[in-house]
């Protein structure tokens, strides 16, 4: 049977493809990812971007979740020291409330109280990171004190928004508490109870003092409840926040498998393509010192 | 009774036909590797008989010359391959440019760099950028996050949309090259009809049908052709959509023009057959291809992308308030339909505190509008798919095309290399072959002139009635 007398060609076809391979392989060795262009992997590509886009999400989420958290913190901490603060009005209070103090020791109480109060209210306008704390979404001081009136009054300057934030998930966790329900809330007024009691113990009016004392109390517990509120956010951001983390370290781990160039995998084509270039480069010699030309006689 | 004359004669016409078929062997080797030479063989063919007193003799052989070894059928067949597979392959060297402006997908969150900043990357950057600002609305520093992230992005789709726009320009400059070689062809087809015509109407022309086949192949890799047997051994080729461009000994041009800024083609009457031509065949079908259906619905997928995105943002962006308290405005700016809507989308904000991150109403402390904006990357605002996912599915269907075109191309490839072993089984130059042919004619030769050496001694010793002397 006639063949094609150009098979020499085909041979010399079949080493470029074996040298593409090899340059192909090498490319991939060297990039360390398995995928060069778009067409090697169309869906590990598209798959690709999805994950990109997921992981900085999830690694912006981290960024705002920490930022968050020193938010509440902060907000937190205030609490805590409004708490103590409130703890020890009561207490003064009480004391002075025994029927065993004079007038000027009244006056005397009336001051610390008054020094408290004053403690109160900069808690109540704690800043963080030029965001007050209390003021909802107003960045303006959220209370001014008018100590002109007897009893002094507090206006809140802020309104009732309230902040979230939005995980990678979609739940959202509130950041921050409207100053008007944590001080001057209608069923714990801190500022107002404070002021009521100053103005009492000012003008000596024990029994009116007594009432205020309850009314102290009160808004202690309530308070107490409103940084339950808070604490639970900071847990619940915590805790997402991590959760985000080990997210994205799962995803960055499933991008390097989809991506990553198989190292020994590689080599082992690699070490393929050299052996099958070596035997090509063989059959070219034989083949080519093969003629019926050089058995001529003449 | 047959005479010694004859017998000479017949020896003498061996001595010639083995000339001429060692004439014939000789072209052969000497055109082994000429491209579209087909090989010859010497016909051999007993000469008329002659009858003398009723008993007939053979003659001798005659020589009538070569004839080329040819198959019309392979080689319109690899005709037809070689268009399909110009075709793809045109369009797989454009598309694996254009594949290469968008690299950037490529590159995973561990290892990407500032350079390899894309699109994808930028949509990233800008909805965090949103998602930064929840939490700490009043900083100028992270509102200005917000605008430095849409201008990169908008500056990605810009040059991005720019880039496919200058591919497009250069497959639309190769395209139109592509036309005088074209013209060439088919005019130098023209000329080898009417030779072909003249010389030898009724049978196989040679190397005049060599070259003709041959320019046949190479314009079967520029455009699509149809091919049409005339009588008198010529050709008629159209292209596949039916414009003529060769019959006979004549041929009609083609020609190219700009329609609106884009390059066009014209048969000789001046009818536009751009799109008869586009996916028809050789390299002119595949760039038009790429030039007329791949470039412009990457364009499009761009353009969905950066309106929808843009409007949804600015939308979103007007229902909240500003730093200062007022309604929000666009943050970019963008044409009035989608059309073009990569090219052009820019950053009309210039001032941070004019990102509206609160809600309507609220105050500067609310980032309330900010996560707003920053939910946009979840939802389906871009033909019914996230921005993310839309354009994932826009970079796996790219992808998808190009390694769809590459094993066209290679399969068409294949069928290529296995019709030129066909034809070259059957057309091409065999060096062994030949020397077998070479050793054969030689002893052949060399019995006939033995046969003549053999005569001369008979009619020496005819001529001397029978004494045997020596005649040298």
């Amino acid at each position: 049977m006639r063949v094609n007398p150009q098979y020499l060609n085909n041979v010399a076809g079949a080493i470029d493809q074996t040298t593409s391979v090899q340059q192909q392989l090498t490319e991939e060795l060297s990039n360390g990812t398995s995928i060069q262009h778009l067409s090697d992997n169309p869906s590990a590509v598209g798959e690709n971007v999805s994950l990109n886009s997921a992981i900085s999400s999830d690694v912006q989420y981290q960024q705002t979740a920490s930022s968050a958290q020193g938010m509440l913190q902060v907000t937190d901490s205030a609490l805590g020291s409004v708490v103590t603060q409130l703890t020890s009005a009561i207490s003064l209070a009480t004391q002075g409330n025994n029927g065993t103090l004079n007038p000027s020791n009244e006056q005397s109480i009336a001051t610390q109280l008054s020094g408290i109060r004053d403690e109160v209210l900069s808690l109540a306008n704690t800043s963080y990171l030029g965001q007050y704390v209390f003021s909802g979404s107003v960045n303006t001081e959220p209370f001014t004190l008018n100590s002109s009136t007897s009893p002094a009054t507090v206006t809140y300057n802020g309104d009732s928004a309230v902040n979230t934030i939005t995980t990678p998930d979609g739940q959202s966790i509130s950041l921050n508490l409207p100053g008007n329900q944590v001080f001057t809330a209608s069923g714990g007024n801190v500022l107002g109870s404070l002021n009521q009691l100053i103005s009492d113990y000012s003008s000596n009016n024990i029994t009116a003092a007594q009432n205020d004392i309850g009314q102290l109390s009160q808004a202690l517990n309530y308070v107490s409840e409103q940084r339950v509120a808070i604490d639970n956010s900071l847990s619940r951001i915590t805790a997402t926040s991590s959760y985000a983390q080990t997210q994205s370290t799962q995803l960055q781990s499933t991008q390097t498998n989809l991506m990553q160039a198989d190292v020994a995998g590689l080599s082992v084509q690699l070490k393929n393509a050299e052996t099958q270039q070596a035997a090509l480069s063989q059959v070219f010699s034989v083949l080519g010192s093969n003629s019926l030309f050089n058995d001529l006689t003449h | 009774m047959a005479s010694i004359g004859t017998a000479f004669n017949i020896a003498t016409g061996a001595l010639e036909a083995d000339q001429a078929a060692l004439s014939i062997v000789s072209n052969n080797v000497a055109n082994a590797n000429t491209t579209g030479y087909t090989r010859e063989l010497p016909v051999w063919q007993t000469a008329d008989s002659i009858q003398i007193n009723g008993i007939t003799y053979g003659d001798g052989v005659n020589m009538t010359g070569p004839q080329s070894q040819r198959s019309p059928v392979l080689q319109q067949s690899l005709d037809q391959q070689t268009q399909a597979q110009s075709d793809s392959a045109a369009r797989l060297t454009a598309l694996q440019q254009v594949q290469g402006v968008f690299t950037s997908s490529i590159s995973t969150s561990s290892n990407s760099t500032s350079s390899t900043v894309g699109i994808s990357q930028d949509l990233s950057s800008f909805f965090s950028a949103w998602s930064a600002l929840e939490a700490n609305p009043t900083q100028t520093s992270l509102r200005q996050g917000v605008l430095s992230a849409a201008t990169n992005l908008a500056s990605d789709f810009n040059s991005t949309a720019q880039q496919l726009s200058s591919q497009s320009a250069s497959v639309d400059h190769q395209s139109a090259g592509l036309v005088t070689q074209i013209n060439n062809l088919t005019s130098q087809i023209a000329k080898l009809n009417a030779q072909i015509s003249s010389q030898s109407p009724n049978e196989d022309a040679g190397p005049l049908e060599d070259a003709r086949a041959t320019a046949i192949s190479q314009l079967s890799a520029l455009v699509g052709v149809n091919q049409i047997q005339n009588e008198g051994n010529s050709l008629t080729l159209t292209t596949t959509s039916g414009a003529v461009l060769v019959s006979g000994s004549q041929s009609f041009a083609l020609s190219s023009g700009l329609v609106n800024g884009v390059t066009h083609f014209f048969d000789s009457n001046n009818n536009d057959i751009t799109a008869g031509l586009t996916g028809a065949g050789g390299s002119l079908g595949g760039l038009l291809t790429v030039r007329d259906q791949d470039i412009p619905q990457m364009q499009s997928a761009l353009d969905t992308l950066a309106y929808s995105l843009g409007s949804a943002v600015n939308t979103q962006n007007q229902a909240g308030s500003d730093a200062t308290g007022n309604p929000g405005t666009a943050i970019f700016s963008l044409p009035t339909s989608a059309t073009g809507a990569a090219a052009q989308i820019s950053v009309t904000m210039t001032d941070p505190n004019k990102v509206a991150a609160a809600a309507s109403g609220d105050g500067s402390q609310n980032g309330s509008n900010a996560t707003a904006v920053a939910n946009l990357a979840n939802q389906q605002i871009v033909s019914g798919d996230t921005p993310t996912n839309y354009y994932s599915a826009f970079m796996t269907s790219l992808g998808s095309l190009v390694s769809d075109v590459q094993s066209q191309n290679s399969f068409q490839q294949a069928s290529i290399t296995q019709l030129q072993n066909q034809i070259g089984s059957l057309s091409g130059v065999s060096l062994n072959e030949e020397a077998a042919s070479l050793e054969t004619l030689e002893q052949a030769y060399q019995a006939a002139s033995k046969t003549f050496t053999v005569l001369s001694n008979v009619m020496t010793a005819a001529l001397n009635l029978g004494v045997s002397t020596s005649y040298a």
